[in-house]
């Protein structure tokens, strides 16, 4: 996790003491390209959450997904259209979209282990690697979901399976 | 085996998200700053903020107008008063210049006349006194004996030697022959002063038989005078001017 922020950290010292300077007619541009930069970047975060993170996919829908939407943005200022807040809105729904899965996993996460612990289940290290990668999964299925309404049990515990998600009920939204 | 820490440490996604957040850090920094320039920029501005930014600039430019002109001014009294320091100097250091040359402390030169006594003479010290006395008469501003500077605290007098011969000394110093007098001033003054008719060196040709050789000299050196120190003179204007300031 430490590597990522290092990378943060070590990127806006390079744009702080760099004399690069953007030109102002470009702002624009680079306001959308900022924009899609941080929706790829979200769905990086929710590849790496569904254990399905392909690095050419990423680095390439970071940079093409950025200048794709610049030029969205320079194309419909040649044509009088304000093309980029289509890029606004695509990108605005996919980086909440993002946000939710991201959020409800993660709380996903956090319960499970907090029921397990309460459960006064010791002997199962919570840092063992097997019951890791199930409830990543466990997760990553309940975050797709949508369902918030309740929190399934934990039934790794009992007969070391995944819970079995009620596919019958209609599916509610946020 | 593999380090369980290291190997559970980097995982495959973290060097592409490295990348990409250092990518995405740098792009923030950049968008930020051209949005504070593009805030800043002139064309976005309002016609009233334009015009409380162009009042504001005048008022400024009007201060420091005012300021360099105080400024400039301060800057020209200071070079006055370093104009007046200078010629101030100047002047002090010609008249200690001639204060020096006045009181024989440093050698001078110029033209003038030599005056040269050779062979035996029945000349005797009131005599070169009364010649000395002469020449300054005569308008000689600087007059030595033998390479003996004449300043107001030389003493010529005389004194008897082992064989009692009358010797002329000056400041205690035998005078050897030949007797060589210069002076300095204008020449023909001082050549007239001495020779004319009835003059000392007409006293001395016919009185004692001695005969002077006096030549006009276009460069003459004179040494300096060797001074001693004034022990107990005190400048009374000086004094004055200290008890003054003291008083006060």
């Amino acid at each position: 996790m430490w590597l990522p922020v290092l990378g943060l950290i070590f990127g806006i010292a390079l744009g702080l003491l760099s004399t690069v300077a953007i030109p102002v007619a470009f702002a624009k541009y680079l306001s959308i390209a900022v924009l899609a930069s941080l929706d790829s970047l979200l769905g990086g975060w929710r590849a790496i959450l569904e254990d399905h993170f392909d690095a050419p996919i990423l680095l390439s829908g970071f940079l093409t997904n950025a200048f794709v939407a610049a030029l969205l943005a320079y194309v419909g200022d040649i044509l009088g259209l304000d093309l980029y807040l289509a890029a606004v809105v695509a990108f605005g729904l996919r980086i909440f979209s993002n946000i939710g899965f991201i959020r409800r996993f993660l709380i996903y996460r956090f319960r499970c282990k907090h029921q397990l612990k309460a459960a006064g289940s010791e002997k199962i290290t919570l840092n063992d690697n097997e019951y890791d990668q199930q409830l990543n999964k466990e997760a990553a299925q309940y975050a797709k979901q949508n369902r918030e309404e309740d929190i399934p049990t934990y039934h790794f515990i009992k007969n070391n399976s995944t819970p079995p998600l009620p596919a019958d009920e209609p599916k509610t939204k946020d | 085996m593999k380090h369980p820490i290291i190997s559970t440490k980097i995982k495959k996604w973290q060097i592409p998200l490295f990348i990409v957040l250092m990518i995405f850090g740098f792009v923030l920094v950049a968008q930020y700053r051209t949005n504070v320039a593009v805030q800043n920029n002139l064309t976005n501005l309002s016609i009233s903020e334009l015009t409380e930014l162009v009042i504001n600039i005048n008022e400024r430019e009007a201060a420091l107008s005012a300021e360099r002109e105080q400024l400039q001014a301060t800057l020209d009294g200071i070079n006055e008063k370093i104009d007046t320091g200078i010629s101030m100097t100047a002047t002090t250091q010609n008249q200690l210049n001639t204060m020096q040359m006045i009181t024989g402390r440093v050698p001078v030169q110029g033209p003038g006349i030599s005056i040269t006594i050779t062979g035996e003479s029945y000349l005797i010290y009131h005599d070169l006194i009364t010649l000395v006395n002469e020449l300054f008469v005569t308008g000689a501003e600087v007059v030595c004996i033998n390479d003996v500077r004449i300043t107001h605290r030389t003493l010529i007098n005389e004194t008897l030697d082992e064989f009692g011969h009358r010797d002329i000394t000056i400041d205690g110093k035998v005078l050897l022959l030949p007797i060589i007098i210069k002076a300095i001033g204008n020449q023909d003054t001082l050549e007239k002063g001495l020779t004319f008719t009835g003059g000392i060196i007409n006293k001395f040709n016919t009185i004692y038989q001695v005969f002077p050789i006096v030549k006009k000299e276009e460069k003459l050196s004179i040494p300096a005078a060797k001074v001693s120190p004034s022990l107990y003179l005190k400048s009374v204007f000086r004094e004055s001017v200290e008890e003054e300031s003291v008083e006060e």
